[in-house]
């Protein structure tokens, strides 16, 4: 393999100039590349051939069997193609651009104007006498309660609703049906379920759920990821419409903040007891589950478990003022370390102290795959024992001549409670006794 | 745009393209335009073709993103395959021959004329004429010079990606830098007229 060294300082050079190097942005070549992707099938108000062809063919055939539907009925000269959509705000969320609501509702919005249940959206010209029911279009939207956000925003301007003025909130809250979910508010990350009560083949429908992202379902599931309120638009087009026509209609939806949970912990082995020390943010209650079935609420609990051994998982959920919680698992083991003591040197001259050397044991000290060996300084092997209660008398093993005085490292191996093995190692000095 | 660090999000972003979502197509297209075009400049004559090399290059990438198993970082991932692209395509050129191995030894050589580079202009040179004076190479020297500083093979593996010798490739790269010196050369000389 050939190293960076092989380039001289002018490709270096070279090399760093260009690692960095971005050209400009230039949206048209986007606009140019996306023609030749290949075609998404959720591709909104754009379609491909295949849906261009049927609504051209929809387009042609639907006006045709409108006219020839309503030729021997009510209005001979009336340009049907024309779209009308009613929406019916009494009891139900049927919206219906279909042929037979055209001659009824147009209908009795002509006879009965005040029949304050019903409404038309008339795109081009109403069937009634203007001076009736023409009415702008005018929301007051601070009229409107905020958390329910939901109004009609007709984006042409050649729009005439019929509806009576004193209706105008209970319509316009009505409008509330036209989006629903089946969540307006939770935990992020909040998956919601959007529906419409427009329904049609022929509406094209574009979703904007307000996080920059976009949907052209009819139904669509969408997932909040970040907390937020956020203004759900949903534009429906009708596509027999000659003149591009969208209606839009918007829906508040609020994504709570969770919290984040972490803990830290102070763990005394002697006698088993914790303290837990809360770190979590945005929290405002708290759960503890130690792991031995017993549980606290306070922010910075202190629990004593009385077995000084084994593993407890611990856990701490947290839940922020708007319930949403977050939550966290630690193991804690407690592990209590042997306490032995070793000394740094003995002489093996009989006089009753410091004759034998070995380690002092501690209280209770298992002797399970206990292993004391002595090592010179060469590293060879002088004294091995498995048993717990036989010490170094500072002879070579196996023989009765003493080892020569000087520095020995010992290796003392045990198993904890746990059946783990550890080990120890240490200097000791035999020292000058002859 | 995405923090390419963040896996979570690109994981997302490139499911939704897979999915063809559009807006996170042009997301992705958008983050890794302005790098992967000057990849592109660097193996192309001009612009348009170099623009032409980088949607070829996107559509493999999109059409392959199902097969990304984000073991590697994307940006490597969408690199490589644009490079590969670009060097499909310059190798599809009608002027893009081969010139063959002459038997001086141009290592020594090299070292000479970068001599009279003087370095603290090329230093202040814009990428953007820089990138200029090498469209300028033929395509052959362009593909062996991008191989060898930018995408750092070594000689033997330019041979073997060309289907040429390692000594073709050697005298390539050589002429090459001599070319690329000295359109620099004349740039700066110009340039202080």
């Amino acid at each position: 393999m050939e190293t960076n060294n092989k380039y001289t300082k002018f490709e270096k050079l070279l090399q760093e100039k260009f690692s960095n190097h971005e050209m400009p942005y230039d949206n048209k070549e986007w606009l140019d590349f996306e023609k030749k992707l290949p075609k998404s099938p959720k591709s909104p108000f754009f379609p491909n051939k295949f849906y261009r062809f049927a609504i051209i063919s929809a387009s042609i055939i639907i006006p045709v069997l409108l006219v020839l539907f309503f030729a021997n009925k009510y209005y001979s000269n009336t340009d049907v193609s024309k779209e009308q959509i009613s929406i019916s705000n009494s009891n139900t969320n049927k919206y219906s651009n279909a042929s037979e609501n055209n001659k009824t509702n147009n209908h009795q919005n002509c006879v009965n104007n005040n029949d304050q249940n019903k409404f038309s959206l008339n795109k081009d010209k109403p069937f009634c006498d203007s001076n009736d029911i023409k009415k702008t279009h005018n929301l007051n939207k601070e009229r409107l309660n905020l958390k329910e956000n939901i109004s009609p925003k007709v984006e042409t301007d050649n729009i005439v609703s019929s509806f009576n003025k004193n209706e105008k909130l209970k319509n316009v809250k009505n409008y509330g049906d036209v989006i629903s979910s089946d969540i307006n508010e939770g935990c992020a990350p909040l998956k919601i379920k959007f529906k419409t009560s427009i329904n049609s083949d022929t509406i094209s429908y574009l979703w904007n759920f307000g996080d920059k992202k976009t949907s052209s379902l009819k139904a669509p599931f969408h997932t909040y990821t970040n907390p937020g309120i956020y203004n759900v638009s949903l534009t429906i087009k009708f596509l027999k419409s000659k003149k591009t026509q969208n209606f839009t209609y918007s829906k508040t939806i609020n994504v709570n903040d969770i919290p984040t949970a972490n803990y830290s912990y102070d763990l005394n082995d002697e006698d088993g007891s914790c303290v837990f020390t809360d770190h979590s943010s945005d929290a405002s209650k708290w759960n503890w589950t130690f792991g031995d079935k017993s549980t606290s609420n306070e922010k910075n609990p202190k629990h004593t478990y009385n077995k000084v051994e084994g593993t407890y998982n611990v856990q701490l959920v947290v839940y922020n003022t708007s319930g949403c919680s977050a939550n966290i698992t630690k193991k804690i083991t407690l592990k209590p370390e042997y306490q032995y003591w070793v000394p740094n040197a003995f002489v093996p001259n009989g006089d009753g102290t410091n004759d034998f050397f070995g380690p002092v044991m501690g209280e209770n000290m298992p002797s399970d795959g206990y292993e004391m060996s002595i090592y010179n300084k060469s590293g060879v092997l002088v004294f091995v024992t498995k048993n717990i209660n036989i010490l170094w008398d500072g002879k070579i093993k196996g023989t009765s001549s003493y080892a020569e005085p000087g520095t020995y490292i010992w290796k003392i191996a045990m198993k904890d409670k746990l059946g783990v093995m550890y080990e120890k190692t240490g200097y000791v000095n035999l020292l000058n006794f002859q | 745009m995405i923090d390419l660090s963040d896996i979570d999000k690109v994981k997302q972003l490139v499911g939704d393209c897979i999915k063809g979502d559009r807006n996170s197509q042009q997301k992705f297209y958008q983050m890794f335009y302005g790098k992967m075009l000057s990849v592109c400049m660097r193996y192309s004559e001009n612009r348009e073709e170099a623009k032409d090399i980088l949607h070829d290059g996107f559509i493999k990438v999109f059409g392959n993103l199902k097969s990304f198993s984000f073991n590697g970082s994307i940006e490597g991932w969408v690199k490589r395959i644009i490079t590969n692209t670009a060097i499909d395509s310059v190798r599809k050129k009608k002027n893009f021959l081969v010139e063959f191995e002459d038997n001086r030894n141009y290592d020594k050589r090299i070292d000479d004329f970068e001599e009279n580079v003087e370095y603290e202009q090329l230093v202040q040179l814009k990428v953007e004429i820089v990138m200029q004076l090498i469209q300028k190479l033929s395509p052959m020297y362009k593909m062996v010079f991008n191989l060898y500083v930018f995408e750092e093979l070594s000689h033997k593996e330019i041979a073997e990606e060309l289907n040429i010798n390692i000594g073709t490739s050697k005298s390539n790269y050589a002429k090459a830098k001599r070319n690329l010196v000295r359109f620099f050369e004349e740039y700066t000389n110009n340039g202080n007229k």
